[in-house]
């Protein structure tokens, strides 16, 4: 039987020898080393105000900003850990105006303002 | 031009020629609240402030306004020359009206004797309870009657109850409309007894110099 050895062109770029047994195996990256990181995150700042309804009713309102539910329970009620963007939105709920021209007053207030 | 005849001779007093029309704005708000002038340098008391706790309310659209008194009359008879006085006694006063506006519905609450609205966008609620008898407003209703020079009457009622059952009509063409309203002003003993019910006032800066 003939055995004819290949030529350039079908010769392989890298020559893989076979290990004993006959397998040739793909080599492997070698692993990086495991590296445990010690990272401190800082507290995310909460940027809150104080909320009070003006308005004589229990008012449900959802945060534009965070999605957190409110529950404001009547007239004068205020909520002290309300989001600062989320107040913010609060206070674009305007009342309305009367058949007089009188302005109804905002539903909320942010108090310290 | 004076009478030629029958002008009493003395001190005389004469109402003007100024007529006053049309209904008063209507705003009344929690009895526990303290009056805007309370009391003011004259010693009366009226007007009103709102504050978060106690807002200030007013009725939009109120027609057929009126107001009248209640009085207990008892004549003194006596059986020789007939009757010779009645005396009376002031049981109350009442603001009685009909509502075409609704909304909102923490306004409407009061009017028409419902609970606590609970409001949660896009809806408001108004439970149909028993009644809260413990509920009192101040009543303060103005009228200008001269917009120009911005004089006005007012009347102030301190102690207020909504009372009497309401009528919602509902007909083909027609604003809704809530008659029977009534305000019932009674006695508050914490006023000076000659403004017990309220206070009615004017001002005109042309006229009270």
């Amino acid at each position: 039987m003939e055995v004819r050895m290949p030529d350039a062109r079908t010769r392989r770029k890298h020559s893989v020898k076979p290990q004993e047994g006959g397998y040739l195996e793909k080599p492997y990256p070698t692993l990086v080393e495991d590296v445990t990181m010690d990272i401190k995150l800082d507290e995310p700042t909460q940027d809150v105000v104080s909320v009070v309804l003006l308005r004589s009713m229990i008012v449900k309102v959802v945060g534009k900003n965070t999605g957190r539910m409110y529950v404001f329970n009547g007239a004068g009620s205020v909520l002290d850990d309300v989001d600062r963007l989320d107040a913010e939105a609060m206070l674009q709920k305007a009342g309305n105006t009367s058949c007089c021209g009188t302005q109804s007053t905002p539903y909320f207030q942010i108090l310290g303002r | 031009m004076a009478l030629v005849t029958g002008t009493p001779l003395g001190t005389l007093t004469t109402q003007e020629d100024l007529f006053l029309e049309g209904a008063p704005t209507i705003y009344f708000q929690r009895y526990e609240a303290a009056e805007l002038f309370n009391p003011d340098a004259d010693g009366f008391y009226w007007g009103l402030s709102g504050t978060a706790t106690y807002p200030v309310y007013e009725v939009g659209c109120p027609a057929d306004v009126s107001f009248t008194e209640n009085l207990t009359m008892n004549d003194v008879l006596c059986d020789n020359v007939g009757t010779k006085d009645t005396v009376q006694q002031r049981n109350y006063f009442e603001l009685q009206f009909s509502l075409k506006s609704f909304f909102p519905l923490d306004v409407l609450t009061h009017l028409l004797g419902g609970g606590t609205v609970v409001e949660s966008a896009p809806t408001q609620k108004m439970p149909l309870g028993k009644i809260d008898n413990s509920v009192f407003w101040h009543v303060y209703a103005p009228k200008v009657y001269d917009e120009t020079a911005g004089d006005y009457v007012w009347l102030m009622l301190h102690k207020a109850k909504f009372i009497d059952a309401f009528t919602i009509n509902m007909s083909f063409g027609q604003p809704w409309t809530a008659t029977g309203l009534k305000l019932r002003a009674f006695v508050d003993a914490t006023k000076p007894a000659a403004q017990q019910f309220g206070m009615f006032g004017r001002a005109d800066t042309s006229v009270i110099t």
